[in-house]
């Protein structure tokens, strides 16, 4: 009786020991993961992808009421100010028929120009339409997911919505490709100032104006500028737009991406098929 | 007579996987798009919440298993380092394990207060974690605010657990 006593004991103090060990080795584990995920191992990218491809659809319905709600708020809004939204269409409207003029008449100079100097244009870039199924802009991480169903697209893939660029394809696995946005702190795009063409990186920081950096001492950057891709390392092609500067201070500017980065419903996938630092880099 | 033992069976499993059910789909619908400008970059943990909750009323129900469950699946569906959410939500488990006995049977605003003060915690931990991940400091005001926002809507989340529990755990002394 003594003997089974001690050896319930035992059995227990045992039971003690592996509950406390699989504490520890979880911690272990959860810190060998994060260096996996830096070094980017495949296993893990590999599960991260099945497992989005079983979440996205159902965020996608977990989400229905809430995104309602906010369409139904914003329709309501857009509801107040619809007279003074028509007269400022209508103001755009007539300046852009000014513009369409302009545009076709500088379409046939180009044209003239290009076929004068032998200008060989770059390759007709592919796209894929992409709805987006799950977001992440916390304070860790500015990425989403978004459905792109059996379509090729390529690692580092330009992603842009109507008005600028969102970020480029981190990976695509299943039917969903994980998109970087340009806020996030792993997100470097090499960028150009439309107006005075000073080079620079546009550098995420998980807010949602990310920093340009690597540009001159003295460069003349101002509040508004416009900021495009400069091409530079070939991942992004040159002229796509990005953002305006919002501050330009001693030790940082901001810009603001010219797409609205909380709002995006369905994006643009761009396959420019340019080449560069991301195709070296997967071979 | 087999009917019953069926429908016994089900209800049972139901009310061992809703705890751990809730919780999932909670840290899911914290990656849900929601097209409002204010949490563009402010995101409330929700996984953390439900961790606290379910630690506290159902601490039976709610163990290792599903904290490692919880953190491998929104390691798996975040873009931030991969156990980075298991980390924190390990963390959030240690703290709860130590400290559930000072918390248990006490009202509903130190309950709040509790969890105010141990997400607090949390968050801090992981926002070092995750800064040294990235070899940079992250900003921490938005890591703040995502926190103050998981505060202010604690209330509002343990008050619809609550519910789930009363409807569907008060009969499971046999669990």
């Amino acid at each position: 009786m003594k003997r089974r006593r001690s050896l319930f004991l035992h059995l227990n103090h045992l039971r003690v020991l592996v509950r406390k060990f699989a504490l520890v080795s979880l911690f272990l584990a959860s810190i060998v993961l994060m260096v996996l995920d830096k070094n980017q191992s495949s296993v893990l990218e590999y599960s991260s992808g099945v497992a989005n491809n079983a979440a996205a659809p159902v965020v996608s319905v977990l989400v229905w009421p809430a995104k309602m709600i906010s369409r139904s708020y914003a329709y309501l809004t857009e509801w107040v100010d619809i007279k003074q939204d028509n007269e400022k269409l209508r103001q755009e409207n007539d300046e852009l028929h000014k513009l369409e003029d302009k545009y076709k008449s500088l379409e046939i100079e180009n044209k003239l120009l290009a076929d004068l100097l032998n200008y060989v244009p770059l390759p007709e870039a592919k796209f894929v339409s992409a709805k987006l199924m799950t977001e992440e802009n916390g304070a860790f991480a500015h990425a989403m997911a978004a459905y792109v169903g059996d379509k090729k697209v390529k690692k580092g893939a330009v992603v842009l919505a109507n008005n600028g660029v969102v970020g480029r394809v981190d990976k695509k696995i299943g039917n969903y490709a994980k998109v970087i946005l340009l806020t996030d702190i792993s997100s470097r795009i090499p960028v150009v100032v439309e107006k005075s063409r000073v080079r620079g990186v546009l550098r995420g920081d998980n807010t949602p104006l990310p920093k340009l950096v690597f540009t001159p001492l003295f460069a003349e950057i101002n509040v508004g500028d416009r900021i495009v891709t400069s091409g530079v390392s070939g991942v992004f092609p040159a002229g796509l737009p990005v953002g305006y500067v919002t501050a330009v201070g001693k030790k940082e500017i901001k810009v603001k991406p010219f797409a609205s980065l909380e709002k995006l419903e369905y994006v643009k996938i761009v396959n420019y098929d340019i080449g560069g630092l991301l195709d070296e880099a997967e071979q | 007579m087999i009917e019953e033992d069926w429908q016994d069976n089900a209800v049972s499993l139901f009310q061992r996987l809703l705890p751990v059910g809730t919780a999932v789909i909670l840290v899911l619908l914290a990656y849900g798009p929601v097209y409002i400008d204010l949490f563009n970059n402010i995101r409330p943990d929700l996984g953390m919440i439900a961790i606290y909750f379910w630690m506290l009323q159902r601490p039976d129900l709610f163990d290792l298993k599903s904290v490692t469950i919880l953190g491998i699946i929104d390691g798996a569906v975040s873009a931030s380092a991969f156990g980075l959410g298991l980390f924190s939500y390990l963390l959030m488990y240690v703290l709860m394990m130590h400290l559930r006995k000072y918390l248990n049977g006490r009202s509903f605003v130190v309950i709040w207060y509790g969890f105010m003060a141990l997400s607090l915690g949390v968050m801090i931990v992981k926002w070092l974690a995750a800064s040294i991940y990235h070899g940079e400091f992250l900003p921490i005001l938005p890591a703040m605010f995502s926190y103050l926002i998981g505060a202010a809507i604690y209330p509002v989340t343990a008050m619809l657990l609550a519910a789930l529990q009363n409807w569907f755990l008060q009969d499971d002394d046999e669990l």
